[in-house]
Parts: structure tokens; sequence; C-alpha cells
């Protein structure tokens, strides 16, 4: 059985209206309990940093695209986009460095380190444009740990210094 | 029959004439988009990257320096010969934004105390020194001790250890967000050994500065 559209609509408004309600309910209920405004959130889920950026370049994480500087924390499933003056280099946990050079695209699709065993995993996809790498930890520790896609290649990386081209099908 | 050994000699003759036909290798400066290329260490330590056109193709090795593969215009993947100045110039942007490599430091510490040995002492500047070399600077402090001792002792210790060495950096100017500190007891010995045996090179504490 199916609703008229109209009764459907509606149902699907106040859906809306209620979880912008408790959104707004939870903010207010967690605004006095927190005590230190800036606490850096990212931290625990930060699992690199930007070290070097040049030009223009972008942080893309869900539905935010913003320019990115350094300093800043990247987290898994970030993406990063460099326009055709710029550039950006990472270090991560793992002690691996990244550079992404002009008109690139990468994502950080999925990292897992544990720094106590040293043990872990890294995979990142290059959309487009170049990328040097430097693995760290992670293939010291598992050699084939760290992969790279692009396109139309998947790279498994044994260690440790490579670079790697692309564009887009 | 005599027709299809015609079109092959054809075929054949048309090859010879268009050599970027049939051979795997393109004119000189003639590489494809995509192309992988492993790089020689800054110690002459080569390592080596697999490549495969996808999750059940057979992948290709490259394990020298300049060893490189790339996307030829079938879409196979084929070996191609590169130099370092093709290297320069192709990836010169992306090489030169790489980070500084992370650098591990050791310092060691007097038995049973979160005193530095006078040889560790001498080698504080040179931490430091390498901390403020570096822009966006993050640093890692870990601390250990021997098995020396009872466990949970030695996990104190060795949190102390770190502490004395996260407060060194933070007193020379570094700011506390750009520190973590751990204590790993003595879970984590550089060289084995039998409990209870003393061990000064597993006193210490790691340094990692990135």
């Amino acid at each position: 059985m199916t609703f008229p559209r109209s009764i459907q609509e509606r149902c699907r408004a106040s859906v809306l209206v209620l979880t912008v309600g408790s959104v707004a309910l939870a903010g207010l209920a967690a605004g006095p309990v927190r005590a230190e405004p800036a606490a850096p959130q990212n931290v625990a889920v930060s699992i690199g940093q930007v070290k070097t950026a040049r030009g223009e370049v972008f942080l893309l994480r869900g539905t935010e695209r913003r320019p990115l500087q350094a300093g800043e924390l990247v987290q898994e499933h970030d993406a990063i986009e460099t326009g055709p003056d710029g550039g950006v280099g990472i270090t991560f946990t793992d002690n691996s460095i990244i550079s992404a050079g002009p008109r690139s695209r990468l994502s950080l699709d999925s990292y897992r380190f544990d720094s106590m065993a040293f043990s872990g995993s890294f995979l990142a996809s290059l959309l487009r444009g170049t990328l040097a790498v430097v693995s760290g930890d992670i293939t010291r520790r598992t050699p084939g740990a760290m992969k790279i896609r692009t396109p139309r290649a998947i790279l498994g990386v044994r260690g440790t210094e490579f670079v790697v081209r692309t564009e887009e099908p | 029959m005599r027709r299809a050994l015609a079109l092959l000699l054809f075929l054949a003759g048309g090859c010879a004439l268009r050599p970027d036909l049939y051979t795997a290798v393109p004119e000189s400066g003639g590489l494809r988009p995509d192309l992988f290329v492993v790089l020689p260490g800054p110690k002459g330590h080569v390592g080596s990257i697999t490549v495969a056109e996808n999750e059940t193709a057979t992948p290709v090795a490259l394990s020298t320096a300049l060893a490189a593969a790339q996307i030829g215009r079938k879409g196979r993947l084929e070996r191609v010969p590169i130099t370092q100045e093709q290297v320069d110039e192709i990836f010169g942007d992306a090489l030169v934004g790489l980070p500084k490599r992370p650098q591990h430091f050791l310092l060691h510490f007097q038995e049973g105390t979160d005193t530095l040995t006078e040889d560790s002492v001498s080698r504080i500047p040179e931490v430091l020194a390498e901390v403020k070399s570096r822009p966006q600077v993050q640093v890692e402090v870990i601390g250990h001790t021997d098995r020396r001792g009872a466990h949970d002792m030695n996990v104190e210790l060795s949190k102390r250890r770190a502490e004395a060495v996260r407060q060194l950096l933070i007193r020379d100017g570094l700011p506390e967000s750009a520190i973590t500190s751990i204590g790993r007891g003595e879970l984590d010995p550089l060289v084995p050994t039998e409990d209870e045996i003393a061990e000064p090179r597993n006193r210490r504490v790691e340094v990692t500065v990135r």
C-alpha cells in the first residue's frame, strides 16, 4: 500500500525536523559540560600531519571541501586535491612520508597502525597527478601491507621509495 | 587460404613500417601517463614494489633503482626504461614537497632512575636542534626499562623516564600538544634478555621527531 505523495513528504519533513531538533538538543546538552572548548578532537583519529603545502591544496572530508594548510592533521577517508601550482607533503604516524605534486587527487582510503606492534595496513588511491612515497613502519613489519591504487593499476609496497603518475580514466 | 596469407604479409609489412605497433618500448621520452618507478634511497638502499593491472593479474616486481613500468597503449602493464633526468622532470614537484624524514634518537638512563646517563645528556642539544629545524613538528617519546625489578614498577619507571624527556622538550619551548609520551615498561627490550637481568641498553627513551 502506498500513501499519497503529500503524506509521504509530510512524514519525511517531520522526521527531518525531529532529527534537527535532537541534534540541537544534543548540542545544548553537550555545551556546558565541555570544560575546554578547543579540545583537539582530531588527535584521536589523526593518522598524519601536513608538513608542506604550497599553491592550492584542498582537503575533502565528508561533504566539506576547504583549503588545507601545513600543520593540519589528516584522517582516514580524507581526500586531498592540489591545483595547477599546488603540492602537499604529509608524514604519517607510521613514519611514512608522501608528497603529491600539482593537479593531483589522493584519497586516504584506509589506515591502521598499531604503534605497539608496529603492524598495520595503509591503502591510498591516486586518482590523478603525481605522488612520491617513502614507506614507513607498516611495510617494515609487513611488506605489502601498504597499497596504492590508481584508476588502472594496484601497487603493493614492500619498501621504500617510489613515485607514481596517473591520470583520470 | 592464399588471401589470408596475403593479408598476413600485408599486416607484417605494415608493422615493419610502424615499429610502435609491436614494440613495448616507446620512443625516447614517450612515457605513458600511468607510470611507476622505484627510486634509490638516500643510503643507496633500494626497495621494491609490485604493480598489477588488478587484484587477480600477475604483478610485475620492480626492485632495482629506476626500475619502471607503465600502462601501455593497449592497457597492459609493461616495463619501460627511464632516466634520472626523466624522473626529475616528471616527478620533481612531488619529490621537492616530500617532508623531512622522521629522525630517531635513543637516550639512556642510569639504573632504576629517570636520570639520563652523561652520554645521553650530551646528546640532548642534538635532539632539540632537530626539533627546532622542523616548522611543523611532532615528537613521540616512548620510555622503556630493562627486565630487572617488578613488571608494574618498571611500567612506572618507564613513564617517569618518558616524562623527564617530555619536560626537557617543553622547557625548550615545544608545545605540549606536539608531544605524545608513553611508557612501555620492560615489554619491548631493545636487547632481549632473561627476566631480572640488568641491561643498560634497554634503559632508554626512544624519541621520534617527525
